[in-house]
């Protein structure tokens, strides 16, 4: 699969189907054998907070970001990469045997040298503690929220 | 389905049970010292049947992998004095407490303190026990660490604690000390605030709760020093009247007990930065130092966690994860939400023996879990002594088993556990009786009522 900015796609395995809203930046994942839905929660305002290298800090929603693109698995498992460029978040998801392996990780962007420092929960209903800190600089640490 | 977090040291979880909506737990992926520093990743693993008991079992599968497993068996192989804990006893021994905010002082003899074990011995005929001496420090517990040495005078000094040890080893029980290299106390000579641990913010966590009055937290590089200063080299510097030997050499104890391990923080002090992994590879450190060596130490702290279970022989606070709440009476107390199952158990049981603080002796059984006594003049009760020894008797069949089921039916109203040895506990909650079943040793004749 190369990059591309469609806002739906499958991918499955022998054991698993996984449908992707690149738009919406949710999956639900289907056991075959049962017929079973797992569907992640909608993306919310408290996804992740990002501050800037003045310290001000701003909650984010992922499905906010502006500029994200969706590539294949980098790992040759059925899955794919989800970039939201100008959060600087990359989400790599992929098909493992019976399981779906999620990562969070930071990714530079085109526009922006923000980078991550933390990420959400996945794949449950959003809380209002559900927020991360981001980083502008990579020298300056920043400040949570974290209770 | 079951969730395993493989980056596991930057997260905390999260549960939910609001009404209307589905019970849920989350992920909150945490930053590391202040950056999302590496990717992380957890794993979603779907399949039928995975209940509490296969999601247990499916982590403890992962931990295996992941070499943060090593069975009691395997640690007696290495150690035999780690056999010794099957069926024993945890023996709490008081020495010395001086609180600072009340000026109470309170303080009881080795001499004492060893004839009280000896006392307790005799009574209940256990073969085997681990004596666990709290307050033994210059000034008692909780007090002037890490600076804890030379062992407190006014009772009875370095000599009192050696023939202290020496009678426990007649006994054929393990002796170990209760030691603490989290708290550096504003008193303690070593105290320097380039040693504390700095929270984000850029303060240290300053607090004045316990025995010693205020103290900050150290950073876990500093942790390491004053471990293996005080167990193996010895104080080299001129401080407290005198230099003292190490703890190895003053009264080579065959068991230990390092407090607070097993809670990971990060440190945010420019000149030590430290990760929340870096912090646990720490206190493992810690925990190798003074099991290492070849002393056949066996080694204890509480709320055991993962990353520490191939370090650690025994450890209490465990069982079950319970979500507490305040309740709105003004106190402490809280009250659990919704019905506890053993998780670590199904999972760790077999890797680290638990004995039981409380005297809720159901849960004792159904965990397989030892018990605690107190090293004092006065003798407990007659009933209580019997139900403890019922219990290091049971632990001696299933110390060191791995707990292969827990089924509860009803609300609650009957919890039942199972182990690799072939044993079952049933418990009834509400009417407090309990039977076993399994090998004759150990079977009870239908239910029996605890106290």
């Amino acid at each position: 699969m190369k990059q591309t900015t469609s806002r739906r796609l499958t991918f499955q395995n022998r054991f698993l189907r996984v449908d992707l809203d690149a738009a919406e930046v949710t999956w639900s994942v289907t056991e075959k054998a049962t017929g079973v839905v797992w569907r992640m929660a909608p993306s919310a305002a408290q996804d992740v907070t990002v501050a800037d290298t003045a310290g001000n800090r701003r909650a984010h929603a992922f499905a906010s970001s502006a500029d994200r693109a969706v590539q294949a698995s980098r790992n040759g498992l059925p899955g794919a990469c989800i970039g939201l460029r100008d959060l600087g978040l990359g989400i790599h998801a992929f098909l493992d045997g019976r399981a779906l392996v999620v990562e969070i990780e930071r990714c530079a962007g085109a526009s922006t040298t923000r980078r991550a420092t933390a990420s959400r929960r996945w794949p449950f209903t959003a809380r209002r503690s559900a927020t991360a800190a981001w980083s502008r600089s990579p020298r300056r640490p920043s400040t949570s929220t974290w209770p | 389905m079951v969730a395993i977090a493989e980056t596991p040291f930057d997260l905390y979880v999260a549960m939910s049970h609001l009404e209307g909506e589905a019970p849920a737990t989350f992920f909150h992926w945490l930053p590391s010292l202040g950056d999302l520093r590496y990717t992380r990743r957890v794993r979603f693993t779907f399949g039928r049947g995975l209940d509490f008991v296969q999601q247990a079992k499916l982590y403890r599968r992962h931990v295996q992998r992941e070499g943060y497993f090593v069975s009691l068996a395997d640690k007696a192989r290495g150690n035999p004095n780690v056999a010794k804990l099957k069926g024993a006893a945890w023996v709490n021994s008081s020495t010395g407490s001086r609180r600072m905010r009340t000026l109470a002082y309170t303080c009881h003899t080795f001499a004492d303190q060893a004839a009280w074990v000896a006392q307790l011995r005799e009574r209940t005929g256990l073969k085997t026990g681990v004596v666990h001496v709290d307050g033994w420090g210059a000034f008692g517990y909780d007090s002037v660490h890490p600076d804890v040495l030379p062992p407190n005078r006014e009772a009875g000094g370095a000599a009192g604690l050696r023939a202290f040890r020496e009678q426990v080893g007649r006994m054929g029980w393990l002796f170990g000390l209760h030691d603490q290299y989290i708290d550096i106390y504003a008193d303690a000579p070593s105290y320097d605030p380039a040693r504390f641990m700095i929270k984000e913010n850029g303060r240290p966590n300053l607090l004045n709760v316990w025995c010693g009055g205020l103290c900050a937290h150290l950073c876990g590089t500093e942790s390491l020093k004053f471990v293996r200063r005080n167990f193996v080299e010895g104080v080299k510097d001129q401080y407290m009247y005198h230099n003292s030997p190490s703890i190895y050499d003053l009264c080579r104890p065959d068991a230990s007990y390092l407090d607070c391990f097993c809670r990971i923080h990060e440190c945010f002090h420019p000149q030590h930065p430290l990760t929340r992994a870096e912090t646990a590879w720490y206190q493992r450190e810690c925990l190798r130092t003074v099991r290492g060596h070849g002393r056949k130490v066996v080694q204890s702290c509480e709320h055991a966690k993962w990353y520490a279970i191939p370090d650690l022989d025994f450890s209490y606070g465990l069982g079950h994860q319970k979500a507490d709440v305040l309740v709105e009476g003004g106190g402490h107390e809280t009250q659990a939400i919704g019905l506890p199952v053993p998780l670590w158990n199904l999972v760790f049981h077999d890797a680290v023996w638990t004995p039981e603080h409380s005297s809720e002796y159901g849960r004792a059984f159904l965990y397989g879990s030892s018990v605690f006594f107190h090293a004092q003049a006065e003798l407990p009760p007659d009933d209580e002594l019997a139900w403890k020894m019922k219990l290091c008797r049971f632990n001696e069949v299933v110390g060191f088993d791995e707990m292969t089921d827990f089924r509860m039916s009803g609300d609650g109203q009957e919890l039942r556990s199972e182990f690799s040895s072939g044993v079952g506990v049933t418990y009834c909650p509400a009417e407090k009786t309990c039977r076993l079943d399994g090998p004759r040793s150990v079977s009870t004749r239908g239910s029996v009522r605890l106290p």
